[in-house]
């Protein structure tokens, strides 16, 4: 089998080189060119790797080669090669057809900004990145790309770098993610030090001792969870909706976030000895599905719904993996790029169509506006709730099913509320997408007829913001009459077709079982062996119940929001007295939590060291030593400000005890 | 007892590239008696010309480099002059790294000079190639003796160049901070040789290391226990560990920039190969009873390193920690040698700096040209919206900051990872720990500077005068009536009047200079940004090309401890 891959990998990096040494000087159609065209050539390489993947036999579907020798020294050696299999060939489809259709997407939704080059080429290079943490076969190369993913989320998100918000949440992000760096970082460290190798091969055919392993998987797992934005490290993607529209729905919607996931399918092997670490992935999995969609609930920001949303189903796939079905995972990933960036894409539609609004309680009405958005917004708000025969329906179905086989098969009673938690969680799926849409499309607008208080509100809160800023961005607000908002050009409209396209026949590459045909079930017979292999079986009866339950939920949570908001959505503002409305409305105050507990204090502990060793404390009184100098010149007296005294001390402090220590020996 | 030794040709070819520095020093000063002065020749003036003094140093420089380049190719003695001084190929690959960092610096230095006016540039290009001298001698020092000179060379010459901003107070002050602590340091390391010296009979490090294995059995006498103190203290002086780290932001941020760039690499690289050879070599029988002090000086000075770059607020300052802490990562090195895994922590630190020489000189270049006379124009604040007057030094700010946060292309990650590899196949899977997390630490406070410097200043977007150097972003200050004329008169020193309105910083800072400053040239800038090019580069490239020599620098750092 032929593997193009490196191709795949150099096209985007070329494009961004190019784009960002010349962009700046580059007319429009260049631009467009060059950004388009570098990832329109990967995925048309990797459409053409992928057919050539399927004519091989099974068996050799598998291609590792060598590019670039690294390190050798004594007995280790490390090479960088290009590891292209099925699991990674799915990833790299996605990756670069969802990308090229945000590429395209993106022309017209950054048309007026004055950094598009800038855009393109940042983009070109997450595809770069993405594509590197894809197709490495060693654990190192793995890192460089899992940290390049996380740089060019941190560019794309403080793309409008004149916001302050928008730069303090790229750093916020960068910090979480690199705390999942972290952990990687220690369990490849673990992973050398057990096995004494760092590639894929060699490493996940190795077996761990049994402490080890588990040890492993929740490093890694650590790393997944800030990727992915799972529990307790989520915090960052719901501020990381600061960048633009496309970056929300190609990184932190469709790829980059289910880098996680690609991971803990990637090492299932490792993650198979650990039955600790595989109950840890599918219990922060449920709860985060869970606790994000119930935060979901109340958000009046459109993207920030999205956010929750994102990280909601995400948890879904964990849940999957962490009941072996790693196949049900990935399923779930490939439909949910194709719904949820829809949905974002579709945000970004109507945010741009109203000129930069993103509240909720301004929009309505716009069913007779943007008939394409709405139509393809619906779409996918259906996919995603579980609607048959919509794509998220197929995997959502096949996740909850494994969770119950599982169930069934360990007896474990944990499991049995796992699969409860994920039925519950697909009906308030369905109420607070439903409650978006009838929020968005429903009833009368209400952009013209914002109240005076809300009006003054949001001035001061732009005030709090950032009254500086003047660059391009869909930062101000201007309140667009109900006849002036029209449906969006076709560059943004025709990806947002194919995608709903995609959204409704995507679910059909999953298994068709219920429906009496067994042997069709194109992806997991893709995917290798090992990603499903381990899953328990449900027989069809306990599916067809799973399946029902699921359904209701969905068209209950829909029934819901159509009773409450289908005539429109009414802010209502009594709910802002009752307590548990406050709660999930401020995220559980977490943020707050975490600024008190541990921002504040590390900070404050720094500052503090410094002032103490620097000695601004003692400033005061201490006199000693520079008196020896009173009276010289003016440069010496600055000397004597007592600092000295203190440096003095400091040293005096630590020769002591160094002393004292050999002394002791003695 | 008499004493003979005959010199050999073996033993100055040994030495070959400090005898180059040394003559080169004395072409300098000569070149700078002959060379025209600018005006009435006078203590007051220097020459007219500010690129031919630096041209010469660099020459020698290279010519060192070459010379010791040349070495690692032909035969050579392993060590000169009776043991003495060491020639073997890692004493030779530490020269390398000394001496681009000082080639670095030198070329960083016309433009910095000519802007600020500093005339007597004799004696700063002597004065850097003696301290390179100083440095080479004491990272190739096998015996106290040389030890010691090399380290007063290099201090005394540093202690000058410090301070050689006479008109600016924090620089004076940060020659005095220098040489009256670098003195205890100095008098410490003194009195540990001696020690050590009564407890062994002798100086030399493989005499006292043969001396101590056959006597000690594993533990040190109360004597050799106490200078090996002494010398602790002494070195983690000199690479300003924790808690003798005291001097290093004021002396970082008064003395000029250049010389901060160099001298952050050079007396690392000097103190650290001194360090590595003295408790890595000489004192491997007894490691453990220095270890656990070595481990604890690590491990403080990481921590409390990165957790006060944290609150800093000027960029300088925050390097300065920053170094502290890279300073700690590097102790992880000496701790390993002495774990039985003697070659791979020597080479760890030897990679180590050769990736930390090019981020750290490249973030203090940027800084050289944006620095002002009276030592302002790298706060925070002014920081910010740099992006806008200047994309290609914020640019490049960033790209070293991001290098220095061990971010992974780049030659920071490279050498993390090997140095931290280090620490777990010696045994101390605990340091390695300890030194990730405080790298995710320092990512915070490097980020907070890069985040800075692409904000929108509040009069950042509009493009500065060519007159103003680049680091103009104050704010707007009313202009007093008494004030309005210069402003009239001299349109391009706008930032003038600025300078005398704006309220003192920090406390380093001394009364503000009334006087007004010549109008900034960006005359001779070329070399700053040579300088920079090649520091880029190498932060760049180094990391991807130097492991393919690892077991080369493992071979140089083995012979290094022998």
């Amino acid at each position: 089998m032929t593997n193009l891959s490196l191709w795949v990998l150099v096209l985007p990096l070329l494009g961004f080189i190019i784009l960002g040494l010349m962009g700046r000087f580059m007319p429009r159609t260049a631009i467009l060119t060059i950004g388009w065209g570098a990832c329109g050539l990967a995925f048309l390489l990797a459409a053409v790797n992928f057919i050539n993947m399927l004519s091989t036999s099974a068996a050799q579907r598998s291609n590792d080669s060598v590019i670039y020798h690294w390190i050798s020294a004594g007995t280790f050696s490390l090479d960088f090669g290009a590891l292209l299999d099925p699991l990674s060939m799915t990833m790299l489809l996605v990756v670069t057809g969802v990308g090229l259709l945000i590429h395209i997407y993106s022309a017209g939704y950054m048309a007026d900004d004055p950094g598009l080059w800038r855009f393109f080429a940042y983009l070109n290079f997450f595809i770069f990145a993405m594509v590197l943490l894809v197709i490495a076969d060693t654990f190192l190369f793995l890192l460089v790309g899992w940290g390049l993913v996380g740089l060019a989320s941190y560019l794309l998100i403080g793309f409008w770098y004149q916001r302050r918000s928008a730069v303090a949440a790229a750093q916020k992000a960068f910090v979480i993610n690199i705390i999942g760096d972290l952990g990687l970082m220690l369990a490849i460290f673990l992973i050398f030090a057990q096995s004494g190798h760092l590639d894929y091969g060699s490493v996940l055919a190795h077996t761990f001792s049994g402490g080890t392993a588990t040890a492993i998987c929740l490093l890694l797992f650590v790393a997944c969870a800030a990727k992915s934005a799972q529990l307790p490290l989520y915090m960052w993607l719901p501020d990381a909706m600061e960048g633009p529209t496309p970056v929300s729905a190609l990184i932190h919607a469709a790829t980059m976030v289910t880098a996680g996931v690609y991971l803990v399918a990637r090492t299932s092997p490792l993650f198979e000895q650990s039955s600790v670490a595989l109950a840890v992935v599918a219990g922060i999995g449920g709860v985060t599905a869970l606790y994000a969609a119930s935060i979901a609930l109340v958000q009046l920001d459109i993207k920030r719904v999205l956010a929750y949303s994102t990280i909601s189903q995400l948890g879904y796939m964990f849940m999957a993996e962490g009941v072996h079905n790693y196949a049900g995972g990935i399923f779930h990933l490939v439909t949910h790029a194709f719904f949820k960036a829809l949905l974002f894409l579709g945000a970004g539609a109507i945010i741009h169509a109203l000129g930069g609004e993103q509240d909720m309680r301004k929009m309505g009405g716009l069913w007779g506006r943007l008939r394409i958005t709405g139509v393809t917004f619906l779409i996918g708000a259906l996919a995603i709730s579980g609607i048959i025969p919509l794509a998220g329906f197929w995997s959502k179905d096949e996740i909850l099913g494994s969770v119950l086989a599982q169930a069934t098969a360990s007896g474990n009673v944990w499991y049995y509320v796992l699969w409860i938690i994920g039925i519950v969680t697909a009906g308030l799926t369905a109420f607070y997408m439903f409650r978006l849409f009838f929020g968005i499309f429903a009833g009368s607008y209400r952009g013209e007829t914002a109240t005076a208080a809300e009006h003054n509100a949001e001035v001061n809160e732009a005030k709090d913001e950032n009254t500086l800023v003047t660059a391009a961005g869909h930062q101000h607000t201007v309140h667009i009459r109900y006849s002036a908002i029209h449906e969006v050009p076709r560059v943004m409209s025709t990806p947002l077709i194919i995608l709903a396209v995609l959204s409704v026949v995507g679910g059909f590459i999953g298994s068709l079982a219920l429906f009496g045909l067994p042997g069709w079930s194109p992806l997991t017979s893709f995917l290798p062996s090992g990603l499903h292999a381990h899953a328990a079986d449900l027989p069809l009866g306990l599916a067809w119940i799973s399946t029902g339950l699921s359904l209701l939920a969905g068209v209950l949570g829909i029934g819901l929001a159509w009773r409450f908001y289908g005539k429109g959505f009414g802010y209502k503002t009594q709910m802002q007295g009752n307590p548990l409305y406050q709660l999930v409305f401020h995220k559980y105050y977490v943020d707050e939590a975490l600024n008190a507990v541990l921002v504040t204090p590390i900070l404050a502990l720094g500052r503090g060291l410094t002032r103490y060793l620097e000695g601004d404390v003692l400033d005061g009184g201490s006199r000693g030593i520079s008196m020896v100098f009173h009276g010289s010149s003016a440069v010496i007296r600055r000397v004597q400000t007592g600092y000295m005294r203190n440096y003095a001390l400091g040293i005096l402090f630590g020769v002591v005890v160094i002393v004292v220590y050999y002394a002791m020996r003695g | 007892m008499t004493f003979t030794y005959s010199v050999s040709p073996q033993d100055w070819l040994g030495i070959a590239p400090i005898v180059v520095l040394v003559l080169m020093v004395l072409l300098t000063m000569s070149v700078d008696l002959l060379l025209p002065h600018a005006g009435k020749r006078s203590k007051h003036s220097g020459p007219a010309n500010f690129a031919v003094l630096p041209i010469v140093a660099l020459v020698g420089v290279l010519l060192a480099l070459a010379v010791t380049i040349a070495l690692f190719f032909i035969e050579h003695p392993a060590s000169a002059f009776n043991n003495m001084i060491g020639s073997d190929n890692g004493t030779l690959y530490a020269y390398l790294i000394i001496l681009i960092a000082g080639g670095l610096g030198v070329l960083l230095s016309p433009a910095y000079l000519k802007r600020l006016n500093l005339v007597h540039q004799g004696e700063y290009y002597a004065l850097m190639l003696l301290a390179m001298t100083g440095m080479l001698l004491m990272a190739g020092a096998t015996n106290f003796a040389i030890v010691f000179v090399g380290l007063e060379i290099f201090s005394l010459a540093l202690y000058i160049l410090c301070s050689f901003i006479d008109q600016r107070p924090t620089s004076q002050e940060a020659g005095m901070k220098y040489f009256l602590l670098s003195s205890f340091a100095s008098a410490f390391l003194l009195y540990g040789i001696s020690l050590i010296y009564a407890a062994t009979g002798h100086t030399s490090f493989i005499d006292i290391q043969s001396f101590v294995a056959t006597h000690s059995h594993g533990h040190a006498p109360l004597l050799l226990l106490t200078g090996m103190a002494l010398l602790t203290v002494g070195f983690a002086f000199k690479v300003s560990a924790v808690p003798f780290q005291s001097w290093t932001p004021d002396v970082y941020q008064g003395a000029p920039a250049p010389v901060t760039a160099f001298m952050s690499i050079g007396t690392k690289v000097a103190a650290l190969l001194a360090f590595v050879r003295v408790f890595g070599f000489m004192l491997s029988s007894v490691q453990n009873d220095w270890m656990p002090v070595v481990w604890g000086i690590a491990v403080l000075t990481i921590v409390a390193g990165n957790l006060m770059a944290l609150g800093q607020s000027n960029i300088k300052r925050m390097l300065a920690y920053s170094s502290i802490a890279h300073g700690g990562y590097l102790l992880i090195g000496i701790v390993v040698s002495g774990a039985g895994q003697r070659h791979i922590g020597a080479s760890a630190i030897l990679f180590y700096l050769s990736c930390y020489l090019f981020m750290n000189i490249g973030a203090f270049g940027v800084i050289s040209l944006l620095e002002r006379r009276d030592n302002s124009g790298y706060e925070l604040a002014e920081l910010r919206g740099l992006w806008y007057r200047n994309p290609w030094l914020a640019g490049l700010l960033a790209f070293f900051l991001l290098a220095l946060a061990g971010f992974p292309p780049m030659v920071g990650f490279a050498g993390k990872y090997y140095l931290f590899y280090a620490a777990l196949v010696g045994g101390h899977p605990e340091l390695l720990i300890i030194g990730i997390l405080a790298s995710v630490l320092g990512i915070y406070y490097y980020l907070r500077f890069i985040a800075t410097m692409f904000m929108e200043g509040r009069e950042g977007i509009r493009g500065t005068g060519r007159g103003e150097s680049y680091g103009t972003a104050r704010p707007e200050v009313p202009v007093t009536p008494t004030r309005r004329p210069i402003r009239n008169a001299v349109p391009a020193a706008s930032s003038v009047t600025a300078v005398a309105e704006r309220p003192l910083p920090t406390k380093v800072t001394s009364p503000v200079i009334r006087t007004s400053e010549p109008e900034p040239t960006r005359e001779l800038e070329w070399m700053s940004w040579l300088a920079l090019g090649i520091a880029a580069l190498g932060t760049l490239v180094v990391g991807i090309i130097l492991p393919f020599w690892l077991p080369t620098i493992q071979q140089a750092a083995q012979q290094l401890m022998r």
